[in-house]
């Protein structure tokens, strides 16, 4: 879980399911079978690969690659 | 029958652990959890409660609010909080304005700056540690040792 007020820069690989509601910028790798979710409260630029990443509606995503299998999901 | 009474009151009380936090407890502590699994290399920092039970490295600036390494965490960075807890193990320094706490479960290998220290017996340290500098709103330094640490503050 990446609470609203945490800041990341950098690269995150991660073999869990995780939750992001605050800043990142860099790279998040998932390793496993696992899902990325993302916040409306997110601001998320990068790329970002895993085997589900689950953006809410109205997030905001700058500059961003996705990769895998994405799904739309309303809050 | 009384023989299990007498059982009873001879056994030391169990110890008990307390419960991982859940999801919902995190929401309301507003905590942020580094998961075991995770690994980030970067710039970290915070304007909330930080649990890292995952591998770090990189730089923490986490001013005004508590940081807990957890058993599992393994931290490579300067860690800079208000609170600082440390149960796993930490290369670098740590600066904590209000406190910081060793576990007897940490391995430590760096300087610690801090106006109160609190390390557990069996905590491993190598290093040095300052305690010239005070805390906003206290007078003196102050050093205690081998004083029991609350694990039901980190959740786990």
């Amino acid at each position: 879980m990446i609470g609203m007020t945490l800041v990341m820069k950098g690269e995150l690989i991660v073999d869990e399911n995780l939750i992001i509601e605050g800043t990142f910028d860099g790279t998040i790798t998932g390793q496993g079978s696992d899902t990325i979710t993302v916040r409306r409260t997110a601001h998320v630029s990068g790329k970002i690969s895993a085997s589900t990443v689950r953006i809410e509606d109205g997030t905001n995503l700058e500059n961003t690659v996705l990769s895998g299998r994405i799904s739309l999901a309303d809050t | 029958m009384f023989n299990k009474k007498k059982e009873d009151e001879e056994m030391p009380a169990a110890k008990i652990e307390p419960p991982a936090p859940t999801a919902s407890d995190v929401r309301k502590r507003k905590v942020s959890v580094i998961g075991p699994t995770l690994k980030f290399k970067g710039e970290l920092s915070a304007n909330e409660d930080l649990i890292i039970e995952g591998e770090i490295e990189g730089t923490i600036a986490h001013q005004d609010k508590n940081l807990t390494v957890g058993r599992e965490g393994r931290v490579r960075a300067d860690i800079n909080a208000r609170t600082v807890e440390i149960f796993g193990s930490v290369e670098g320094d740590i600066r904590g304005d209000d406190v910081v706490k060793l576990a007897k479960t940490a391995d430590v290998k760096g300087n610690v700056f801090c106006s109160r220290i609190v390390m557990e017996d069996g905590a491993k340290f190598s290093g040095s540690i300052d305690m010239s500098i005070r805390k906003k709103d206290s007078g003196a330094a102050k050093l205690t040792i081998a004083e029991p640490i609350d694990r039901s503050e980190t959740g786990g």
